[in-house]
């Protein structure tokens, strides 16, 4: 009989609901114990935290669970929208190319979410040559097939192991069961872009179910203004900087976008459930502009331009197969396959960079392939058959390999459809290994006011010393619907294979790269207050060390490098290196509350977080990290106007003032900082009669901020450092921040058919 | 609704992932070699793990090989740029060129790679049977046009040419 984390889950919902019903049959005699039924019914059961189904309130985190219910009610299009408006503690920033995850006053920018682990079923999405993993559009998964959401915050090694730093989000998809019969949308953002997605939730008989979603979004908009920078001349080139082929050479980077953003993504979700298997491949391929060049320090410097872009194409397999050995031993087997691939082309404009290899203008073309397949063991011993005392054990193996290089091509033999490769190929790395991951977890619950969950894993890598992530947590109930807890964990991040190994003519291969580190303590009181209303409070501190970063190279240290030959004398005077550098710590609090009338038609919440934080890379006096807001939070409330009429919802978003990704290193007077930023969303949706099962969602977002927290463009420091990557002169704005759009409405239509009901 | 059955339902799961599969065929990642181009990079340390770090090898990829084209080398197309803000040698070189021994000795030393010997003694030694071949002489104004030519590579495209020593 199958018993696994998931299906648990909506055994003990389905028990629940079983009792709800029989204490509505008793009313109104029960009617106090039918209040505490709808608290506990309110309470959202969890599976991440300790790989087990529990309440929120006893898991060894603090944790938001985001519903489907949610997502279509404040009118969510993206896994980043979710956690910016839905979500406690977690926020995200977007340069206009990458989405950054922030958590607890800790935000690595650009980091293409490897300091977050995403999981989809509880398989872990993040790629190994980046740790990739996207929250925008790119992340694959259509919103309609998820059940929940499951935000844990804080570290999450202890089962996981490498990128659970800022903490874990488990998307759950949605089972036949609940999801029968066809499902087709239609979306679209009025001037920007549009989505059809259709699916299916089969029921097979007893027990096999099929569900299945793919879905395609294509962005054509809007047109973006970006500040501009005059740049002057190019002395190599002998021309002012062009920052597009076509484009003026005028030496202006900046402007009002034509051909950017755009962005064609399909992908897919398909589920199979038969007896005690389960099934789950997933795929996409996410193609997007890159409208701008950002963080420069490759020599990269476009505009614009319209062959500038970014693919990761991503193909996943997992299957689980749960075996209850007897009433104490439940035997989870997974066994999975993942390939990703990507290709990120731009043309490099910097004279020099092409000039001595013959071309007027020259274009880098990255690819690389990551495949990894891993096998998984987990055995649950619930020794006394009432979940009180659960030991549980397990280990995965994994098998990886990356293959990657970076061309030069000429950029005009490339625009009229001709491939000329102008140097060799650099970036050229060939890598496979086989890592192992083994971890065991002691929950007890001796009395009922009291849980005990501690636990340890360890992660062996050939390219760093085994890594011990240990948590150990006690919950403890003092008094009627209150909850307190303490957390101390630890969480690490592997190196991705990109930093360990990549090098290029301005980059040279990192030595010995370390795992980051990051430890966390925390307390927390939840209290339940009448029906599903309850409060949160929660104050935290913690420590990273060894953050990777791309470290600019002194001259001194270039020189040393040209003198034992490992750089190339032909290099630009910008020379980088990964390395483990930065130390941060974080401390501050998150509050929340959230409920609804007892008939379910008001709904509400309020979360705040602050944190104060300390950034450390060694290179001058600490800092604030970067891009991150001192406080932040989101409200929402929503109301089921009655009977046919419409649900309406309004969402909206704070964020503190931030300082910029250059503030702090790019030497400008005063540093760059962005003001506080008000994000709403108000939403519209309903049942159209005509048809049953078509209904409406539309929705209108509202930015207060113009600019993003991100230096973008060739100019990312006012002292200039290179003669190849930067301008000589700079007339007008010193610096330019990364666009935001400000306004968007979007209007959708779904049907769900079919399902007999 | 149709029913079906669980062995129908696994069968089109694989073909999907088949499908899928054959859909997403993996980008080239063979590395492209280009002659004549210089040294780009440091590869990495090895480690425990298996390593394979190369700084192209083009024999894997015969496609590749075709793609490829050689150009002048960076010193040589750093001397034919024109003069300004203290790169490119254009000027020189086409003085040089009008004159019929000096065009001679310098056609003949960038045909050699004289400008490509790391140093101002290997450009000396590989170009002086270029100058005597062109019938330069110590009294000959040839000889200025050629001196000036190597000048300006020492300095406008000393970081290309390396003539530093």
């Amino acid at each position: 009989m199958s018993a696994g984390p998931f299906r648990r889950t909506r055994r003990l919902c389905g028990a629940l609901l079983a009792a709800t019903a029989v204490v509505a049959a008793s009313a109104p005699a029960l009617a106090q114990d039918t209040s505490d039924l709808q608290q506990l019914l309110a309470e959202p059961v969890i599976t991440t935290a300790s790989k087990s189904a529990e309440t929120a309130s006893v898991a060894p985190a603090m944790s938001t669970t985001i519903t489907a219910t949610d997502l279509r009610r404040y009118g969510i299009h993206t896994l980043a929208e979710a956690l910016d408006f839905l979500s406690l503690g977690a926020w995200t920033s977007s340069n206009g190319t990458t989405t950054d995850v922030g958590a607890r006053g800790v935000i690595l920018p650009q980091d293409r979410g490897s300091h977050v682990l995403l999981l989809v079923d509880g398989h872990a999405v993040n790629e190994p040559i980046f740790g990739t993993a996207l929250v925008d559009r790119g992340s694959g998964i259509p919103l309609e097939m998820i059940d929940h959401i499951e935000v844990i915050l804080g570290p999450g090694s202890v089962l996981y192991g490498s990128n659970a730093m800022l903490g874990v989000i488990n998307v759950i998809t949605k089972r036949a069961k609940e999801w029968q019969g066809g499902h087709a949308v239609g979306e679209w953002e009025i001037g920007k872009g549009a989505r059809a997605a259709a699916g299916v939730g089969l029921v097979l008989g007893e027990d096999a179910e099929v569900t299945f979603m793919a879905e395609y979004y294509r962005q054509y908009g809007p047109s973006l203004n970006v500040l501009t920078e005059q740049n002057g001349f190019d002395e190599v080139a002998l021309h002012p900087f062009q920052f597009h082929a076509g484009g003026p050479r005028d030496g202006v980077w900046g402007g009002t976008t034509t051909n950017t953003p755009r962005a064609d993504i399909p992908s897919g979700v398909l589920h199979l459930t038969w007896r005690n298997f389960d099934v789950e491949m997933g795929g996409k391929i996410d193609k997007q502009s890159l409208p701008y060049d950002i963080n420069d320090v490759s020599g990269e410097a476009y505009f614009d331009d319209p062959y500038a872009f970014q693919t990761n194409r991503h193909l996943w397999v997992d299957a689980k197969h749960h075996a209850t050995l007897s009433e104490v031993v439940l035997l989870t087997s997974r066994v999975y396959a993942d390939t990703y691939d990507y290709e990120r082309t731009a043309d490099t404009s910097a004279g020099a960079e092409c000039l001595i290899y013959g071309s007027a203008n020259c274009r880098a073309d990255a690819t690389g392939v990551g495949q990894w397949m891993g096998l998984e063991e987990q055995v649950s011993f619930d020794w006394l058959r009432d979940t009180s005392l659960v030991t549980l054990v397990g280990a995965e193996g994994r098998l990886r390999r990356v293959n990657t290089k970076t061309d030069t091509l000429d950029y005009d033999a490339f625009v009229a459809g001709a491939t000329r490769n102008i140097r060799s190929s650099y970036d050229v790395i060939g890598y496979r290994d086989e890592t192992l991951g083994a971890y065991a977890q002691q929950t007890w619950r001796p009395t009922p006011w009291l849980g005990l969950n501690a636990g340890a894993r360890l992660d062996v890598d050939p390219r760093f010393s085994p890594q011990v992530s240990p948590r150990a947590a006690a919950t403890v109930n003092p008094w009627k619907g209150g909850t307190f807890k303490a957390i101390y964990a630890q969480a690490f991040r592997a190196p991705s294979i990109g930093e360990s190994y990549s090098y290029g003519p301005d980059q040279l291969a990192a030595q010995n790269l370390r795992p980051e580190v990051e430890r966390s303590v925390e307390g927390s009181l939840e209290q339940q207050i009448v029906g599903p209303n309850k409060l949160v409070f929660g104050v935290f501190r913690s420590w990273w060390d060894d953050l990777i970063e791309l470290h600019l190279l002194s001259l001194q240290e270039i020189a040393q490098a040209e003198a034992n030959g490992s750089l190339s004398l032909l290099n630009n005077s910008i020379v980088t290196q990964y390395r483990n550098l930065t130390t941060i710590e974080a401390s501050g609090f998150d509050g929340g509350v959230e409920g609804a009338t007892t008939d379910g038609s008001l709904r509400y919440a309020l979360n705040v977080s602050a944190a104060t934080t300390t950034f450390d890379d060694g290179r001058g006096p600490t800092h604030p990290v970067p891009v991150a807001p001192t406080i932040f939070g989101n409200a929402r409330v929503s109301y089921d106007l009655p009977g046919a009429l419409p649900t309406v919802a309004l969402a909206g978003r704070v964020l503190g003032q931030r300082p910029t990704d250059r503030a702090f290193d790019g030497n400008f007077s005063p540093p760059p900082f962005v003001g506080p930023e008000l994000g709403l969303r108000g939403t519209i949706s309903g049942d159209i009669p005509i048809l049953k099962g078509l209904s409406y969602r539309a929705t209108i977002d509202y930015t207060s901020a113009s600019f993003a927290p991100y230096v973008v463009g060739p100019v990312q420091s006012a002292v200039f450092a290179g003669p190849q990557t930067g301008p000589a002169v700079v007339v007008g704005n010193p610096y330019v921040l990364a666009p935001l759009d400000t306004f968007r409405a979007t209007v959708g239509l779904q049907w769900d058919f079919g399902s007999g009901q | 609704m149709a029913r079906i059955k669980p062995w129908q339902a696994a069968l089109l799961a694989g073909a999907a992932v088949s499908a899928a599969i054959a859909f997403l065929a993996c980008v080239d990642t063979t590395p492209v070699t280009v002659q004549g181009t210089p040294f780009d990079g440091a590869p990495p340390v090895l480690t425990d793990a298996f390593v394979d770090v190369s700084l192209g090898d083009a024999s894997r990829d015969g496609q590749a090989d075709a793609a490829v084209e050689t150009g002048p080398s960076p010193c040589v197309q750093c001397l034919e740029m024109p003069d300004m803000m203290g790169h490119g040698c254009g000027n020189e070189v086409a003085a040089c060129m009008a004159n019929a021994k000096c065009a001679q000795a310098i056609s003949c030393a960038i045909a050699d790679d004289c400008f490509d010997r790391g140093s101002s003694a290997g450009l000396i030694q590989c170009g002086f049977p270029c100058a005597t071949d062109a019938g330069i002489t110590l009294t000959d104004p040839a000889i200025q046009l050629a001196y000036d030519v190597f000048t300006c590579a020492a300095s406008n495209c000393g970081t290309y040419c390396k003539l530093g020593d």
